[in-house]
C-alpha cells in the first residue's frame, strides 16, 4: 500500500498545482529503519529542514514535543534536527518564524531501536496574489483619441499592447482600438500584488463546484450588463481554470472598489466605467457555509462606456470563516 | 477502505504542492532499507540505487550523475542498479539515463557512516504524457453573411467549450468576424482537450529558444509573419505571453495546417477558401542547444477565411548533465 501511495505521489507531483496549499501535509516520511546504535528503549527522530530557506526569517526553529514547553533550535541551510526519545507515539509542532506558517500538530509513531527521518513541509505564510488578465474595453460615442493610464498597486507583470506610461488609441464606437494601423479589441495588463483581506466580506459570496462556477459567473456578468463578446473573453479565460476545482469560494468586486487593484485614469473622461472582478479560492470539499448572496449592480451603457474585467486567486486562509 | 481512499487523496494533494514549490525535485528517490556495511573508509557510507522502471535495454546503460552539484561522473548500471560511496551527511543527486527519461533529481538523502542505504529511483518517461491542448480558438471571416457549421473532432476528450458545443457549433457568420449563435454575438469559438503527447526534444525538433524578456517581441514577429491580425494576435499573446514569460527560457515549435490534425480534425461548412491552423508547443528549457530554425508558411487570407490557433505547454527535454 505504502509503495502504491509513493508511486502515485510521484506521478501526481508531475502535474503541479500550488493552489491547494491549505491541505498540505506537514510532513513526508523519508525513511524508517533499525539503528544499531540504539537500544530497544530508545528511538531517534530526524527532521529534514530543507524546505526552509535559510536566507529568510530568524533562522530559529521553535518546536514542541508531546505538548511540552517550547524548544529552540538555530538552523542553517539544509539542516537536520535530531530528537532522541522513547518508542511510541509522539506529537510534534514546528514554527519557523513569521515567514512560514506554523505546522499542524504531527502525530508520529516510532518503534524501539528505530531511526525515522521525516521532511517537514513548511509552507510560506505570505503569498503574493496575482491579478490575472484584466482586460479593458472602450466604447466612445464617436471615434475619439483616448489616453488610458493604469496604475496598479503592485508591479505590472505583463501588458499588451505594450504600455510605456500610458496607452494612446483612436477608439471607435464599436470598441475597436486603433494604433498605427493596428486594430485591437481590448487592452490587457497583469500585475502581482497582495490582495487585502478587508476587501472580502467572508459572509457574502458563494461556495460551489467548479462546473457550476461557469454558469454562476455567466449569470452575474449578464446582470452586470456585459456583452456576449466580453463574457466570452472572460469565460474562455477563467472557465477552464475554475471548472477543474471541486469546491470554490467566489467573491465579486464592482466598480470603485476595484481601485484596490489599480486606478484607471482615462481621458477624455468616460460617462460610465464598469469594473467586474472575481476573487476566488479553492476551499475544502466539506466547506459549505450559508453565505449571503451578493447584489450585482447594473451598469449603465449609454454615453462613452468603458468596461474592465479581471480576477485573482486568493489564498483560502483569506476567505474561510473562523468558526469553520 | 474509506480511510485509505482519503489518505490517497491527501497524498496526491501534498505531492502536487511540494513539487510546485520545489520545482523538479519530486519524490523520485524512495527509501527501501538500511543495513550495516563493513570495509568502508572512516566516516563513509554507501548508497545503493536501483531504478525501478527502466526498459530492459537500459538496465545496463551508462548513466551520468552529479553529486551535490559536483562534476559529472559516468557510471555503468548493473541490472538497473549501482552503488555510490561517499562521506556521511546529506547528499543530493542529479541523474541522467538517456533521452527516453527526464533527468531525476533527489532530495537531500541522509547517509550514516558504515551503513548501506537502499533507494529505488522512479523515472518519468518523455513519451506519452497527458497534455492539455489549450485554448484553440476558431475565427470565421466569410465574404458575405451566411450560416455555418463547425465540427471539431479532438483526439482526446473535450475538456471545455464555449459557447457550449453539442455535436457541432451552428450559427450565422458575418464578414467582420461576428458569429451569431442563439441570439448572442461571439468573436470566436473555443475548445480545449486533453491528449497524449511526447516531450519536446530541441535536439530533434526545429524551433526557437527564446528568453523571458523577448517573448512578446518574438511572438509578435512570428504571428505577424504568418499573417495574424492585430486582434487575433492580442488574443494569442495575452493568453500565452504571461505564462511563457514566467520561465527564464523556453523552447518553442509551431505546427501549421494539416499537421494540426494530430490535435483535432476540423470540419467547417461551407468549406472556407482558406483554412489556416496554427499551433504552438512550448516548454521551459534550461539547455543551451541551438535548435534548427523552423520555417513558417504565411497564411492566404483571400475569400472566406477561417483561422484557428491553439497550443500546449509540454515538458521539454533539457538534460543539463547530457550537454
Amino acid at each position: 500500500m505504502k509503495k502504491l501511495l509513493l508511486a502515485l505521489l510521484s506521478i501526481a507531483s508531475f502535474q503541479a498545482n500550488a493552489s491547494d496549499s491549505y491541505l498540505m501535509m506537514p510532513y513526508t516520511l523519508i525513511y524508517d529503519s533499525v539503528d544499531q546504535n540504539l537500544n530497544q528503549d530508545q528511538a531517534l527522530y530526524l527532521f529534514d529542514l530543507t524546505t526552509l530557506d535559510a536566507d529568510l526569517g530568524e533562522q530559529q526553529l521553535i518546536y514542541s514535543i508531546d505538548g511540552g514547553e517550547n524548544l529552540f533550535y538555530p538552523y542553517s541551510a539544509g539542516d537536520t534536527l535530531a530528537i532522541h526519545t522513547v518508542p511510541g507515539a509522539h506529537s510534534f509542532q514546528f514554527y519557523a518564524g513569521q515567514e512560514y506558517a506554523e505546522t499542524r500538530l504531527m502525530q508520529l509513531e516510532i518503534k524501539g531501536g528505530h531511526r525515522s527521518m521525516y521532511r517537514i513541509n513548511f509552507s510560506r505564510a505570505y503569498k503574493i496574489d496575482a491579478v490575472r488578465k484584466p482586460v479593458i474595453y472602450l466604447y466612445p460615442e464617436e471615434t475619439t483619441d483616448v489616453s488610458i493610464k493604469v496604475d496598479p498597486v503592485g508591479e505590472f507583470t505583463f501588458t499588451y499592447p505594450n504600455i510605456d506610461l500610458e496607452w494612446n488609441f483612436a477608439c471607435e464606437p464599436y470598441g475597436t482600438l486603433k494604433r498605427e494601423e493596428e486594430a485591437y479589441r481590448y487592452l490587457f495588463w497583469e500585475s502581482e500584488q497582495d490582495i487585502p483581506t478587508q476587501l472580502i466580506n467572508k459572509k457574502e459570496g458563494v461556495v460551489l463546484s467548479g462546473t457550476d462556477a461557469v454558469e454562476y459567473l455567466e449569470i452575474q456578468m449578464q446582470q452586470f450588463g456585459m456583452t456576449s463578446e466580453e463574457r466570452a473573453d472572460f469565460i474562455t479565460y477563467w472557465g477552464p481554470i475554475l471548472q477543474t476545482k471541486s469546491n470554490l469560494y467566489i467573491y465579486l468586486l464592482f466598480n470603485e472598489v476595484c481601485d484596490a487593484f489599480a486606478s484607471l485614469e482615462i481621458s477624455p473622461k468616460p460617462t460610465q466605467i464598469g469594473r467586474f472582478y472575481v476573487l476566488w479560492a479553492t476551499v475544502p470539499d466539506n466547506y459549505n457555509p450559508s453565505l449571503e448572496s451578493q447584489e450585482v449592480p447594473k451598469m449603465q451603457r449609454d454615453g462613452f462606456t468603458v468596461l474592465e474585467w479581471g480576477g485573482a486567486e486568493v489564498n483560502a486562509s483569506k476567505v474561510l470563516l473562523e468558526d469553520f | 477502505m474509506m480511510k485509505s481512499t482519503y489518505l490517497l487523496l491527501l497524498f496526491l494533494l501534498i505531492s502536487m504542492i511540494s513539487f510546485a514549490e520545489e520545482k523538479r525535485i519530486a519524490a523520485n528517490f524512495i527509501f527501501e532499507k538500511s543495513e550495516p556495511a563493513s570495509g568502508l573508509p572512516v566516516n563513509t557510507g554507501v548508497y545503493h540505487f536501483k531504478f525501478s522502471d527502466l526498459d530492459k535495454v537500459d538496465l545496463s546503460a551508462r548513466i551520468t550523475l552529479s553529486c551535490d552539484d559536483g562534476m559529472n561522473e559516468t557510471i555503468q548500471l548493473k541490472k538497473g542498479a549501482f552503488e555510490y560511496q561517499v562521506t556521511e551527511g546529506s547528499h543530493r543527486f542529479v541523474i541522467y539515463v538517456n533521452d527516453n527519461y527526464f533527468e531525476v533529481y533527489s532530495h537531500n538523502l541522509p547517509l550514516v557512516a558504515n551503513e548501506k542505504h537502499y533507494y529505488s529511483i522512479r523515472t518519468f518517461r518523455t513519451e506519452g504524457m497527458q497534455i492539455e491542448v489549450d485554448k484553440p480558438i476558431i475565427y470565421l471571416y466569410p465574404e458575405s453573411t451566411a450560416t455555418f457549421e463547425v465540427n471539431v473532432e479532438a483526439k482526446g476528450e473535450m475538456a471545455f467549450t464555449y459557447p457550449p458545443y453539442n455535436e457541432n457549433w451552428t450559427g450565422t457568420m458575418h464578414p467582420n468576424g461576428n458569429l451569431e449563435i442563439e441570439g448572442e454575438v461571439y468573436k470566436y469559438l473555443f475548445w480545449e482537450s486533453k491528449q497524449e503527447m511526447d516531450a519536446l526534444n530541441p535536439k530533434e525538433t526545429a524551433g526557437f529558444v527564446v528568453t523571458s524578456d523577448n517573448i512578446t517581441s518574438f511572438l509578435e514577429e512570428k504571428l505577424n509573419y504568418v499573417g495574424f491580425t492585430a486582434s487575433e494576435r492580442a488574443d494569442f499573446i495575452t493568453f500565452w505571453g504571461p505564462q511563457m514569460q514566467k520561465e527564464e527560457q523556453v523552447f518553442v515549435t509551431f505546427h501549421q495546417d494539416l499537421d494540426c490534425n494530430a490535435f483535432a480534425e476540423l470540419n467547417i461548412s461551407p468549406a472556407p477558401d482558406n483554412l489556416h491552423r496554427f499551433y504552438m508547443s512550448w516548454g521551459a528549457y534550461d539547455g543551451n542547444h541551438i535548435p534548427k530554425a523552423q520555417e513558417l508558411t504565411p497564411f492566404q487570407r483571400e475569400g472566406f477565411t477561417a483561422i484557428e490557433w491553439g497550443g500546449q505547454e509540454i515538458p521539454t527535454i533539457s538534460n543539463t548533465l547530457s550537454l
